[in-house]
């Protein structure tokens, strides 16, 4: 069966911001299976929204406002109390993902887990910022002000910076 | 560590994602046809883990509706109309209601996901914590329970239907308008409330719904 040109654009634009789905998935799911699942559900909904997207607003912020809201959704209804893992413990957890992921970085997997730490709607908020999102887009894709940006973000980051000072102290 | 260093550790997972290839999304969305197709039942699935217990009431409410229907469509108004009148305003209550469950099930299936996060959020958990609306409306048919069995030979002027019949309709009908009143998300903590909808999956449903409400509505502010 040939691609229409909508599924052949749909399939192009999401091939080049799928990195998107995976940092989601990697900050709302704990298991691997939940994180396929997502990503499966993520591709799902956006596909099934696709004929909302307008070709002139930018792909990657319509893509991050259907897929947060898919994750945050699939976090809520499916919740697992593994998924919360406070800061102090992410050393342990930590070790067990070096396992799995031995490609990946310790100051990465470290900032993944503190950002797993935070409550849905602050990981957005990070996840966004992380992206180099303006406060202006980020205000637009969570529906707040940008004052309201700027005072969590501040909060967030010094919290995040003050995890990083103690438990990796080389940083 | 500086703001940009944060950034900066991000970029560098977005290289090894890169190299790492870690999601293949061509293996599952090459046919999107049949991707949407197994998603759907997918979907469906979760649907049903989200909702069972309403799913439940539902099919429990259909064989309801369908029993007392055979009754009120097999005894005439003039036999009984007090049967009549209480059997028809159960069914028409029980219709509603579940008119009400089928509509947030439908909903919660069709919500948009593009529209802004606190938003989107904010109407999904809405839609969870409207149950609260039927659960109000269900308690509105307890004094018919009561008036079911009147009968227009001994309602009147005589002491069992003064004495016990009336006064136990009338008492059914101050406690369903208190309850009707009073079950409200402010009152989901209060024990009376738990001791009467109990701890099932659609309470706990409605209760964390209701707090993911107050969060995103704290989330909103600026606090």
């Amino acid at each position: 069966m040939s691609k229409t040109t909508a599924e052949e654009d749909f399939l192009r634009l999401l091939q080049q911001h799928r990195g998107i789905i995976v940092k989601i998935c990697n900050s709302y799911c704990h298991s691997r299976n939940d994180r396929e699942d997502l990503a499966q559900e993520i591709t799902y909904q956006l596909w099934r929204s696709w004929h909302l997207y307008q070709a002139e607003h930018v792909f990657s912020t319509w893509m991050y406002r259907v897929a947060l809201n898919v994750a945050i959704t699939h976090y809520r209804t499916g919740r697992k109390r593994l998924d919360t893992v406070q800061l102090e413990d992410y050393s342990a957890v930590l070790a067990t993902m070096q396992e799995t992921a031995p490609a990946m970085e310790e100051n990465i997997l470290a900032l993944q887990r503190m950002i797993r730490a935070l409550k849905e709607l602050d990981r957005a908020l990070v996840l966004l910022y992380l992206e180099s999102k303006s406060y202006r887009e980020i205000a637009e894709i969570l529906g707040i002000s940008e004052t309201n940006v700027a005072t969590k973000l501040g909060r967030i980051k010094g919290k995040l910076r003050q995890q990083f000072t103690k438990n990796i102290p080389n940083n | 560590m500086e703001d940009k260093d944060l950034q900066e550790m991000w970029k560098a997972y977005d290289h090894k994602l890169e190299e790492s290839r870690i999601l293949n999304l061509q293996s599952w969305a090459v046919n999107l046809q049949s991707f949407q197709m197994v998603q759907s039942f997918k979907a469906k699935n979760r649907l049903q883990r989200l909702v069972p217990y309403k799913i439940a009431v539902l099919l429990f409410g259909i064989l309801w509706v369908l029993f007392v229907g055979t009754l009120v469509t097999h005894i005439p108004f003039r036999i009984n109309p007090y049967f009549s009148i209480s059997a028809g305003l159960v069914l028409l209550i029980n219709l509603v209601c579940m008119g009400g469950y089928i509509y947030h099930i439908v909903l919660i299936a069709q919500i948009p996901y593009d529209g802004d996060i606190t938003g989107t959020q904010q109407k999904l958990a809405r839609l969870q914590a409207s149950t609260l609306a039927v659960i109000r409306l269900g308690w509105l048919q307890m004094p018919l329970y009561t008036t079911f069995f009147w009968h227009k030979s001994w309602v009147g002027f005589n002491s069992g239907f003064l004495l016990v019949a009336l006064p136990v309709t009338l008492l059914f009908t101050g406690l369903a308008i208190y309850l009707y009143r009073n079950t409200t998300a402010a009152n989901l903590h209060k024990k009376w409330m738990q001791l009467l909808v109990g701890k099932s999956p659609e309470y706990t449903a409605v209760l964390t719904a209701q707090g993911f409400i107050d969060e995103i509505e704290r989330f909103k502010c600026n606090l």
